[in-house]
Formats: structure tokens, C-alpha cells, sequence
């Protein structure tokens, strides 16, 4: 079989590439695999990594190549290193940056109040009340930041 | 079981958003799942039970999400018909015992419990809009959020079945008409470029003959390492260059074959607005060629409007709840070829 990178060399090594579709299973020869870089571990040893099971919910790794989905939270832990490599393949960044879970009462009240603010700061744009708008979006801002110092605090 | 929601349009069926003739829908999905159980990939069905009683529990705090529907107390009709309306995926017609979908009062937001991830919250905006779906989603995940603790990690973000959605489990996504991209043969090349930024890029009606009436579906395939922001922002910035593809395909098209695209045109209006007998495939590439007529100026008499809800109304859940008995082949394509041309008044 012909390498499924250069089509030149045959293919020696079986590689899996995954990508935001999912598990590609490519056959590539030596050169190649030196161009990307890519250290192979024997069968013996890549059959063993395969048959790692999350120790929550039994789901084994070759399990979850088949399907790319996993079987409980606890999977990202159990199968850490070896999903580092997938996640820092599929996504820009390895670390999360968005909201966290809303569990404070006082943190949800005030982004529903922030969010009033913002409609009545349009609606007096809208209508040309420029300096009830400059009072309102100070207040947004007030709002804004105390919002931000509740989430450092909870973090 | 699903009357309520028969007789009455989605809001996004009733107005238009911005740039209408080329953007059907936007479209924002949260995943969600329920901290201390496994994900449905490998839940037992009392776990996918208890995870229903608790989503319910939690629905029924939320004020404007009266109407519950379960999946398995409804016939294959009524589940097409919810999947015709964006409330559930097509995995779950054959499936879903324990699922169940709740729309709100404006049937713009859902929440659909039990497909590999316990929840899936979503809303819908008609044209391109991407910032409001996103918000809508944001304020029923507090909601929830107050009564439900989601599977979340400090580093990770929240915990999805696919590592695909885990960090902001956020979804943004258009159903994009690009009819002149497609004639002008750019749709694999635009299919190639959005890969490599993240993107993917998938026809949205599929038949045996392959994909009808040029309707994409093009989302992010990313969630960690960037906020929610981020996302909606990123999104917006790739639509609007696809947008401008389109556009810039049509002038091309406009300048270089008029009359075959105009030909093409009112040809489609000429068959869609006068046929006694209409597959769903040859609907869609007729209404294809419609839209882009109303879409260029040429057609005056029809709205995208108008367009929007024949391409729901003539899908074959909703023809079939609609005549209230059970048709086959035959009678749905001469009850799809009535509807518009009752709709049209030829």
C-alpha cells in the first residue's frame, strides 16, 4: 500500500489523524512520518493504550475512537493525556475562557439588570435622549464591573 | 398531542431578519449535561429516566415553557414535524423514548432533553443574526443553572458526550441559501476554506439525489480556549464573507449568463406556482431558483417570507398532521403542488 501522505513510498505505520470530523485512519510511510514528527509506539503498546478503560463508566479508548464520543465527565480525567492531544487538535486553546455555572442568586439578578439597562440605554439612544443615555450607560458600567468582581471572587 | 403547536407559525416564521434572501435561520445550541451522571453514550435507561423527571422538574420553573412534549408518546408523523421545525435532530424520529422538547411561547427557544448530552438549549433568529440566539441561550442556561448543577471543570469548561462541543458547549450556526456559489462551482472550495478555520459546511436537505436546493448548515466545530463572545464574534465575521461570496456570485452570474439565470428563474416560478404534482425534492430546487428570483428583484408577487414557510409547511410531517389523514407518495406531492399554489392564488 502506498504511503496516503507522499503516494510515493509504501506505507509502513498506521497513523490516526483527528480533526473537528472526527478519526481519520491514514497508512504512511517512514519519511513522511519523520516530516510530521510523529514517534510510533509498537502494537503491542498501542494495543494496551487502546484498551485503557475509564475507571467511572467502563468506556475503553478504542470504544471512544470508534464513535468520538465519550461516556461520562470523569472520561476527561481517565483518558487525560491521551485526549490533550484531540482537544489541542480540535479547538484554539486547551483551557476553557467562557462563563462558569451561575450559582450565586446576587450574580443573576444583577446580569438580569444589566440587561434592562442595555435595552433602556438603546430605546433613549433610539430616541435622540442623549443625556439620559450617558447616565444610564454609567450605570452599566457600575453594574459591569461589580459583576466582574463577584465572579473573581467566587472563582 | 401536538395541536398546540399546529396551528400556530414559529416567530421566526413570522418576520424576516437581516440579510433574509440569503440566511434562513440562525441558530445557537448550548450543551448541557447533569453533574453525577454519565453522558446517554453509556447512561442505563433508569439513569436516562431520572435525568428526564429531573430536566422536567427543572422546565417547569422557567415561565414561559408550558407545553412538554415525550418523544415516545408521539407517532413518526409528529416527531417529522418537530424535526421539521429545528425543535429535534433526525437521530431522535427512530429514537428518543427518553426524550421530550419544550418550546416556549414563541416556539424560538427550546429545550430538548436526552440526546447523547442531557440537554440541548437552542434558539433561533429568522436571518442573520447570531448575537440574539446566543443571548436567549445564555439567560435559560442561568435559569437552569439556578436549579441544575451541569458537569463543569475549572480547566475544561463544562463536560460534553464529544470533546468536539466541551468548554463553552456553545453551537452557532446559519442555514444559508448559495444558490449562485453552487452554479458557479465555488461550493468546495468554500467547503475547503471554512474547514480550515473550523467551520464545517453540510447540505441541509438530502435526498437520493444529493443535495436539494443548495440550503447549507454552517457552524463551528471549536468551543475551548475561547469565550462565548469570541465564538459569536468568529461566527459573524465567517458568515458575512460567505454572504459576500454569494453576493459577489450573483453579480457574476447576473453579468455573465443573464439570461440563462433568468430563464432558470421563471421557469421555477412558471412550474412551482402552476404544478398539480411536486416531489419535496423538486420543491426545494424550485424554490431554490425562486428565492434567488425574489432575492435579485426579479419577483415581485412572492415574498422570502412567503418562501420560508412553504419550505416547513411542505414537508411531509407537516402536510400529513395538516390533512389529518394518513397519505402516501402520491397524495403528499399533489397536497405539496395545492399548498403553493393556494399560497400563490394561481
Amino acid at each position: 500500500m502506498k504511503c496516503d501522505l507522499c503516494g510515493k513510498n509504501e506505507a509502513k505505520y498506521k497513523y490516526y489523524e483527528v480533526d473537528s470530523e472526527g478519526i481519520r485512519e491514514l497508512h504512511i510511510c517512514n519519511e513522511c512520518a519523520k516530516k510530521k514528527g510523529i514517534t510510533f509506539s509498537s502494537r503491542v503498546q498501542q494495543s494496551k493504550e487502546e484498551n485503557i478503560k475509564c475507571l467511572n463508566c467502563g468506556l475503553s479508548f478504542r470504544e471512544f475512537k470508534k464513535t468520538s464520543l465519550l461516556g461520562c465527565p470523569e472520561c476527561y480525567s481517565n483518558f487525560q493525556s491521551k485526549l490533550d492531544v484531540i482537544l489541542m487538535q480540535i479547538h484554539p486553546g486547551t483551557t476553557h475562557k467562557g462563563k462558569t455555572p451561575v450559582k450565586d442568586v446576587r450574580l443573576l439578578s444583577m446580569k438580569k439588570e444589566i440587561k434592562e439597562l442595555q435595552k433602556r440605554l438603546e430605546d433613549y439612544v433610539k430616541n435622540e435622549k442623549f443625556e439620559e443615555a450617558v447616565r444610564i450607560r454609567d450605570t452599566i458600567e457600575k453594574c459591569q464591573a461589580e459583576l466582574k468582581s463577584i465572579r473573581g471572587r467566587n472563582d | 398531542m401536538i395541536e398546540s403547536l399546529k396551528g400556530t407559525l414559529p416567530q421566526w416564521l413570522n418576520s424576516i431578519g437581516p440579510y433574509a434572501d440569503i440566511v434562513f435561520l440562525s441558530k445557537a445550541v448550548l450543551y448541557r449535561d447533569i453533574e453525577g451522571f454519565p453522558f446517554n453514550t453509556r447512561a442505563s435507561d433508569e439513569e436516562k429516566a431520572e435525568i428526564l423527571e429531573l430536566l422536567l422538574e427543572g422546565i417547569k420553573t422557567l415561565p414561559d415553557f408550558n407545553n412538554v412534549f415525550l418523544l415516545k408518546e408521539l407517532s413518526g408523523y409528529e416527531k417529522e414535524f418537530l424535526l421539521e421545525r429545528h425543535f429535534i435532530p433526525e437521530s431522535l424520529v427512530q429514537n428518543g423514548i427518553y426524550s421530550g422538547v419544550a418550546p416556549n411561547g414563541t416556539q424560538n427557544n427550546t429545550l430538548l432533553i436526552n440526546t447523547n448530552d442531557h440537554l440541548q438549549i437552542s434558539s433561533i433568529f429568522p436571518g442573520f443574526k447570531i448575537q440574539e440566539p446566543y443571548s436567549e441561550c445564555d439567560q435559560l442556561d442561568d435559569a437552569l443553572n439556578a436549579e441544575l448543577d451541569f458537569a463543569f471543570d475549572k480547566k475544561l469548561g463544562f463536560l460534553t458526550s464529544s470533546p468536539k462541543r466541551v468548554g463553552t458547549g456553545l453551537e452557532t450556526s446559519v442555514f444559508i441559501h448559495l444558490p449562485a456559489v453552487v452554479i458557479t462551482g465555488g461550493a468546495g472550495d468554500l467547503i475547503g476554506k471554512l474547514e480550515k478555520n473550523n467551520y464545517s459546511m453540510e447540505g441541509t436537505f438530502l435526498t437520493g439525489g444529493g443535495i436539494e436546493g443548495s440550503v447549507f448548515k454552517i457552524q463551528n466545530e471549536f468551543s475551548l480556549g475561547v469565550g462565548e463572545e469570541e465564538i459569536v464574534e468568529k461566527t459573524e465575521k465567517q458568515i458575512k464573507e460567505v454572504i459576500q461570496k454569494e453576493i459577489d456570485a450573483r453579480e457574476y452570474i447576473m453579468e455573465n449568463a443573464r439570461y440563462e439565470t433568468e430563464d432558470k428563474i421563471w421557469r421555477s416560478y412558471g412550474i412551482i406556482t402552476n404544478a398539480r404534482y411536486l416531489t419535496l425534492g423538486d420543491f426545494l430546487n424550485l424554490a431554490s431558483a425562486v428565492r434567488l428570483g425574489v432575492g435579485l428583484g426579479l419577483i415581485k408577487n412572492i415574498s422570502i417570507l412567503d418562501i420560508n414557510r412553504w419550505t416547513i409547511l411542505s414537508q411531509p410531517g407537516h402536510l400529513h398532521l395538516e390533512s389529518g389523514v394518513d397519505l402516501d407518495q402520491r397524495e403528499e406531492n399533489i397536497l405539496r403542488a395545492k399548498l403553493i399554489r393556494k399560497n400563490t392564488g394561481v
